[in-house]
């Protein structure tokens, strides 16, 4: 009953100690004064860049104990409390209000528009903190996401047991930019994966209070809450807040980044904010190649702006110059990493060009990643594609729902807004972007924010309606809204009874998780001194050294060597090797292995050398995504 | 001794309010700031009722296509 308690309470120790470590930076930069929110969600965002980054100078060092994170998590957070505390003091604020210039932003809005009416604000808020409570009870359930148990998870779990941020030459992912996964390493030491799936929840949280941030200048705080309302009802954010993944944590980045950004150009704020840019910026290059992407779309929206308008070119290119000094200072442990053990700074894309050793086996653009072509009518039929049939574009779970393709068009029906001309450029500069690369349905979840905005100020206008072309559209509307709170209250009744604590980890993982079984056995006979060789690449469960079979084969082709059948367990052992998991899918659904290494266990099963593989366990497991799969857990016994 | 507080009289008290009501209208009306919502001119009602019927379009095909009819 406790263990969903004690996962629960690392979020608020993570959040403090961000907000311990972040407040006095934002502070001393001296932005976001007089608004609690602006200064609250920057000062966890930064803290949580600083953290990360900590963690990663450890890592690199070959400092990170877990007994020591423990610790200074805690003097953190008790630091962040004394912070929080100073931070409420009406008598410290009236201070701070007297003795600080105060920014453009910072006085009593006086909003051109009326405020939301209030079932609309109410209606709004109850939905979206239904699909939170939904997702967080589905975060609370030990994780069993496929990405998130082959690396997001299983790297970080690697890098705490070697006390090091070390190379795994077996492991494409290992030279990523790893930064999130270096926060759910700081949840792995404090309490374990549930805790670091709840750190990529929190992500999302912050996404939605960062949306808020980005539309307060544009539409006011009134309605910048429905746009945070808005991004919490995307079916595909509150499904990634499930998961220890990264998506979202990229969107609350570039979010973030987006508003200091416009705060610098469009609001003509102090030139402060692009430092908050370029930390945001860097953070979410830190996270995610593909915020590569979304800078370059934001530079096409800086471009189209000077061209609009001359005076904006100064500003810009000081801001430009600023923002890539500080992102590249952040991110660039990242790409020096890849660099150095791999080649490529971006390992494992254009390895065509930059002949790494992933030359042949990846593919920078490959036909399979754009189910639409690369043509304009694919492009121009691409929304109405992504809405309808997402499951062609990586998931319906991901999915952004129908609002955006309803009411981003009335667009044309609006009046012009100060501001939204710029996020609304960056949106599709990077859509068009993301249609000629990849065609991911979660790769948007960076515009999601911007496109909320566009679909609020729709919302605003539509009061120039007839009133039952507005009460048609609006319940419309509400509808989708309903549904995308639905989504996660439903999807969570699965997980309602191990987040509660009535269910045991164990047992849900015994349901939910192919390889727990195997995992099982395999850490009760030989525990973390094992080194496994396995064609199911989620290895988070398995205590011992995993190494991916596929990966394995590609680098040394070990499978070309062994001419005989009867020797494959012996050259597998020499290889350092003490056990084997082969997979397979017995159905026509959902992922499909390589057939190699089980073909050749079965070869040397067939003539006749069967002492040396010891099958340990065999079973069927009936997978969630409509799959049935045969797992083999073989020991591979082999006396010199 | 201390003087006991009496209560106000009610039809003073309304008398006020209603002058107060009076004077914040004639305020609003000279000096009051125009929300440019109330005066923008309103969308042409083809155009309104052209996206009432997107929206309900995409709202309907999208249910279609969730439930697998599409």
């Amino acid at each position: 009953m406790s263990a969903p308690l004690v996962s629960l309470a690392c979020l608020p120790a993570i959040a403090l100690t961000s907000y311990a470590l972040g407040r006095p930076i934002v502070r001393g930069f001296g932005v976001g004064r007089g608004d609690a929110l602006t200064s609250a969600v920057w000062s966890v965002a930064v803290g949580l860049v600083a953290a990360g980054l900590t963690l990663t100078g450890l890592g690199l060092l070959g400092l990170l104990y877990a007994p020591w994170i423990g610790v200074g998590t805690l003097l953190a957070c008790f630091g962040g409390i004394g912070q929080l505390v100073a931070a409420c003091d009406p008598t410290r604020r009236r201070v701070v209000s007297n003795d600080w210039p105060r920014g453009p932003l910072d006085h009593e809005p006086d909003a051109p528009w009326p405020e939301p009416p209030t079932w609309l604000k109410r209606g709004a808020m109850i939905l979206a903190a239904l699909a939170c409570a939904g997702s967080l009870v589905t975060a609370l359930a030990p994780p069993t996401a496929g990405d998130a148990l082959c690396y997001h998870l299983e790297l970080p779990k690697a890098f705490l047991a070697d006390h090091a941020l070390g190379h795994l030459p077996d492991s494409e992912n290992s030279t990523y930019p790893l930064l999130v996964e270096m926060w759910f390493l700081w949840g792995l030491a404090l309490d374990g994966g549930v805790a670091a799936q709840l750190v990529h929840w929190g992500l999302g949280m912050l996404l939605i209070l960062a949306s808020v941030v980005l539309a307060t200048p544009i539409v006011e705080r009134p309605w910048a809450w429905i746009v945070g309302a808005i991004v919490a009802l995307v079916p595909g954010v509150t499904n990634q807040m499930t998961a220890p993944l990264n998506d979202v944590a990229l969107a609350a980045f570039t979010t973030l980044a987006l508003a200091a950004w416009w705060r610098g150009t469009v609001g003509g704020e102090s030139r402060r904010w692009f430092v908050l840019a370029g930390v945001a910026g860097g953070a979410a290059l830190s996270t995610k190649y593909l915020a590569a992407l979304f800078a370059v779309a934001v530079g096409v929206a800086a471009a189209w702006s000077i061209v609009c308008d001359r005076r904006r070119c100064r500003v810009i290119v000081e801001g430009t110059a600023v923002v890539l000094t500080v992102a590249l200072s952040v991110s660039g442990v990242w790409y020096l990493r890849a660099a150095r053990h791999r080649g490529n700074p971006v390992y494992p894309f254009f390895s065509e060009v930059l002949g790494s050793d992933a030359a042949g086996a990846h593919e920078t653009l490959p036909e399979s990643k754009s189910p639409l072509g690369r043509n304009p009518v694919g492009l121009a039929t691409a929304a109405w594609h992504v809405t309808m049939h997402p499951e062609r574009f990586g998931g319906r779970g991901h999915q952004l729902g129908a609002l955006f393709l309803a009411a981003v068009p009335g667009i044309v029906l609006t009046r012009r807004l100060r501001g939204l001309g710029m996020i609304s450029a960056t949106a599709l500069a990077y859509c068009v972007a993301w249609y000629l690369l990849r065609q991911n349905v979660r790769f948007l979840l960076p515009v999601v924010p911007s496109l909320a905005v566009i679909v609020v100020w729709v919302w605003m206008e539509m009061s120039r309606f007839p009133r039952l072309a507005r009460w048609m559209a609006g319940g419309a509307f509400a509808m989708i809204l309903a549904v995308g709170a639905a989504v996660p209250v439903l999807r969570c009744r699965h997980q309602l009874a191990v987040a509660a604590g009535f269910e045991t980890r164990d047992a849900y993982l015994a349901r939910h998780e192919p390889t727990w079984q195997a995992a099982q056995v395999c850490n009760e006979l030989f525990g973390p001194g094992a080194h496994l060789l396995s064609q199911d690449h989620r290895a988070y469960h398995f205590r011992c050294r995993v190494t991916r079979e596929s990966v394995y084969r590609r680098r040394t082709r070990y499978d070309e060597r062994i001419a005989d059948p009867a020797t494959v367990a012996h050259a597998l052992a020499q290889a350092g090797f003490t056990h084997v998991l082969l997979a397979e899918n017995l159905s026509d659904r959902g992922i499909q292995y390589d057939p190699t290494l089980s073909r050749l266990v079965d070869a040397q099963s067939a003539a006749g050398q069967c002492d040396s593989l010891v099958r340990l366990v065999e079973y069927r497991f009936a997978d969630a995504d409509g799959a049935l799969r045969r797992y083999r857990l073989l020991w591979l016994r082999y006396e010199p | 001794m201390i003087m006991p507080v009496l209560p106000p009289d009610p039809q003073v008290r309304e008398a006020r309010e209603r002058l107060q009501r009076a004077r914040r209208l004639v305020a609003d009306a000279l000096f009051g700031r125009h929300r440019p919502a109330e005066r923008a001119p309103r969308v042409r009602p083809w155009q309104a009722w052209l996206f009432a019927i997107w929206v309900l379009g995409v709202t309907a095909f999208y249910a279609a296509a969730m439930a697998g009819l599409l």
